[in-house]
């Protein structure tokens, strides 16, 4: 039933069934009442993920990563089916139909509302690496969020998104569409778990997040999934005139995940913050690929991630500073910060810079740090035990990020995941 | 039981033997002060007892109301009810001061148990407006960027909301100005009661005007070299260490 891809997918994988063309046609068909452009956009991507080859193994995007750990040939691909509902929304902004606001599941909007989202193809992936899971999540998205805020808008409270993961063997794309019109003003939490502690699946979220002039986006992710899943978050963010996106990415979750961050300030004067923190325990990997990409002058990006890694598990984080000639004047800084809590913990950081224009204001750093012992023996001859000082050492390492979203409530959700991640 | 008694300890560091034969007993409800001259190994002594685990012991035993606590790790010394306020107290980045107390008064009790956050704000507050420390510090992390006087409060409010039986004072009167040296020694004082044994470790013996010791050790290369009343902070005063040497020589 699955065809042989001879080898020009990623090399790990021998049997592909999302290249299957039968079970392509049976995901088409059940959705068929879409709109000609989406199963066009549909067909166009999956024949994209078809053609594509590219031998992971001598990527340098893939660069330390243990990629074989990622890769989805053990699962099935949806079904076209509308099934379950996976993704429940709670927004306690009660005038959003009178604003204008157009905020419902991907389906959903695919539904009742397609115009929202006929720009779609136009919408890239930030192809630093999972080019061929992006062209997968294009064609076989079902799932998934869209908000879009009309002009001058402004959502006062968080919109609020919890998805489910699929069951036991399968893979599932959310497609996250948030589309800020000028001056608009919304904040996007989504929260990713799993139905149970078991069922070992695959999530992939791909995102884009557009502010256009004056707009203020922010969007928060929360990956919380069971410890047998594998995340793929690939998200796309840019910021236009004057515009402001703040990002930031709390992982804790999965077995092992990817993620990718492709953030652009496409127009003058543009303000990017991406931020990241993760909490690894037992095996799990974090592998991390950022690009910030700067096409006009005057913007300013700032990236912060920082990763506290217990027992044996694993952070790789890659990054980009691209600055176009034409962006002078831009401030472009990136920082990764590693803390290992134990000898077998790893790290690798590859910050980079790319810089073409000559007035501009750009750094990278990284760090990996060991805990401080003295620091842990204070900690416990307070009579706090080695898991509580730990807990709280990661905290406070990971408080620099919390305060640099601004929010108080948005962090104190944050805080309370880690919370969890602690008492597991 | 009501003490804790130090017999013939000796713990090493990189081969070097740092406490050699130390004998000491702190019973509850007394004042003892230890001084002795730079690199005689008092902090070692402290860090010993407080389970650092850098320092082999080597022989000895420390006994607290009645437990062995050579051996045991850090957080179970402190809750059997060991405290040491550490002559360079550590600073921990986004740990706020009051979650900090606040995790050392969890870790003493049982798992299902949970601390009243009421009773535990009044507390801590009531303990910063007797040591003079701004309720703001609650919020700032511990010790970062905080004086040198400053890191030194925060050590004895950490006492006083921990109420150990047994408390070291690691030079905590070093670094701190004349009002600051009066509003810890009153601090220390509040705490001396039947139920609790104080070390004091110090270089001066003006802090022992404000906080009068039961007894005053000297300690000379990893040993108790001499012990006597209060008096004997007065006569090492005038006539400083080497008086102890022609002393041990004699
Ligand atoms: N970690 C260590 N590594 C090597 N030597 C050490 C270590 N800790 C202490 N020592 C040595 O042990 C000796 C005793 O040090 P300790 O800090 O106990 O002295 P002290 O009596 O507290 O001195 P001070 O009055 O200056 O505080 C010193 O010679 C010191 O250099
Ligand atoms: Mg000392």
């Amino acid at each position: 039933m699955n065809s042989l891809d001879n080898g020009s997918s990623v090399n790990t994988e021998s049997v592909d069934s999302f290249a299957d063309e039968s079970l392509f046609r049976a995901f088409a068909e059940e959705r068929s009442w879409e709109p000609g452009w989406m199963a066009d956009f549909r067909k166009e991507s999956w024949e994209y993920y078809r053609a594509h080859t590219s031998p992971v193994h001598k990527d340098e995007r893939w660069r330390f990563s243990p990629q074989a750990r990622l890769s989805l040939s053990a699962f099935a691909p949806p079904s076209g089916t509308n099934d379950e509902s996976t993704s429940v929304i709670d927004s306690s902004e009660e005038d959003l139909k009178e604003k204008g606001v157009t905020l419902g599941l991907f389906s959903e909007v695919l539904l009742n509302n397609p115009t929202v989202l006929e720009g779609l193809s136009n919408l890239k992936g930030p192809n630093l690496g999972a080019d061929k899971v992006h062209f997968l999540a294009q064609a076989f998205s079902g799932h998934g969020i869209v908000l879009h805020v009309p002009k001058g808008v402004t959502l006062e409270k968080p919109i609020m998104v919890r998805h489910l993961a699929p069951p036991d063997g399968r893979v599932r794309f959310y497609r996250t569409i948030m589309i800020l019109e000028e001056g608009a003003n919304a904040t996007l939490v989504e929260t990713f778990i799993s139905p149970n502690n078991q069922d070992a699946s695959v999530v992939c979220s791909a995102a884009n997040v557009v502010a256009n002039s004056n707009a203020k986006a922010t969007r928060i992710l929360v990956q919380d999934l069971n410890r047998n899943s594998s995340f793929y978050q690939l998200d796309t963010k840019q910021a236009c005139r004057d515009a402001g996106v703040r990002c930031c990415s709390l992982h804790l979750g999965s077995a092992q995940s990817r993620f990718e961050n492709l953030a652009i300030a496409a127009e003058e004067g543009a303000e990017i913050d991406l931020l990241g923190l993760s909490v690894g325990k037992g095996t799990q990997l974090f592998d991390q690929r950022t690009r910030q990409l700067h096409l006009a002058p005057n913007g300013r990006s700032d990236l912060l991630y920082k990763n506290a890694l217990l027992d044996q598990s694993k952070a790789v984080f890659s990054g980009i500073i691209k600055v176009e000639a034409q962006a002078q004047q831009t401030d472009a800084y990136q920082t990764n910060r590693n803390l290992l809590l134990s000898p077998e913990a790893e790290a690798d950081s590859l910050p980079g810079l790319e810089i073409l224009a000559n007035e501009v204001k750009c750094s990278h750093g990284s760090t990996i740090g060991e805990i401080d012992e003295e620091q842990l023996f204070y900690l416990l001859s307070r009579g706090i035990s080695k898991a509580s000082a730990e807990e709280l050492l990661v905290n406070g390492f990971l408080d620099e990020v919390l305060k640099r979203l601004k929010n108080e409530e948005l962090a104190d959700l944050l805080r309370e995941h880690l919370k969890g991640k602690f008492s597991r | 039981m009501n003490y804790l008694e130090i017999k013939d300890l000796r713990a090493q560091i990189e081969d070097k033997e740092i406490l050699r034969g130390l004998n000491l007993t702190i019973p509850k409800g007394e004042v003892h002060a230890i001084m002795g001259p730079n690199g005689s190994g008092k902090s070692t002594l402290s860090k010993v007892l407080a389970g650092h685990e850098d320092y082999e012991v080597t022989s000895g035993s420390a006994i607290l109301d009645g437990e062995e606590i050579l051996g045991m790790k850090p957080d179970a010394i402190s809750r059997l009810g060991l405290f040491l306020a550490f002559q360079y107290p550590l600073e921990v980045p986004g740990v706020s001061i009051a979650n900090f107390i606040r995790a050392a008064l969890q870790g003493r009790l049982a798992e299902n148990e949970t601390i009243d956050a009421v009773g535990y704000y009044k507390d801590l507050y009531g303990c910063m407006d007797e040591l003079g420390i701004d309720r703001k510090f609650t919020s700032r992390s511990v010790n970062e960027g905080f004086s040198g006087g400053e890191k030194k409060r925060c050590e004895i409010l950490q006492m006083a909301m921990l109420k150990p039986k047994y408390c070291i004072l690691d030079e905590t009167d070093s670094g701190l100005d004349i009002d600051a040296l009066k509003i810890v020694a009153k601090g220390v004082n509040q705490m001396r009661n039947p139920d609790r044994g104080i070390l004091v470790i110090t270089h001066y013996q003006r802090l022992l005007e404000y906080i009068i010791p039961d007894k005053v050790h000297v300690m000379w290369e990893g040993g108790i070299a001499l012990t006597g009343g209060k008096e004997l902070a007065l006569e090492l005063e005038a006539k400083g260490y080497d008086w102890v040497r022609e002393e041990l020589v004699a």
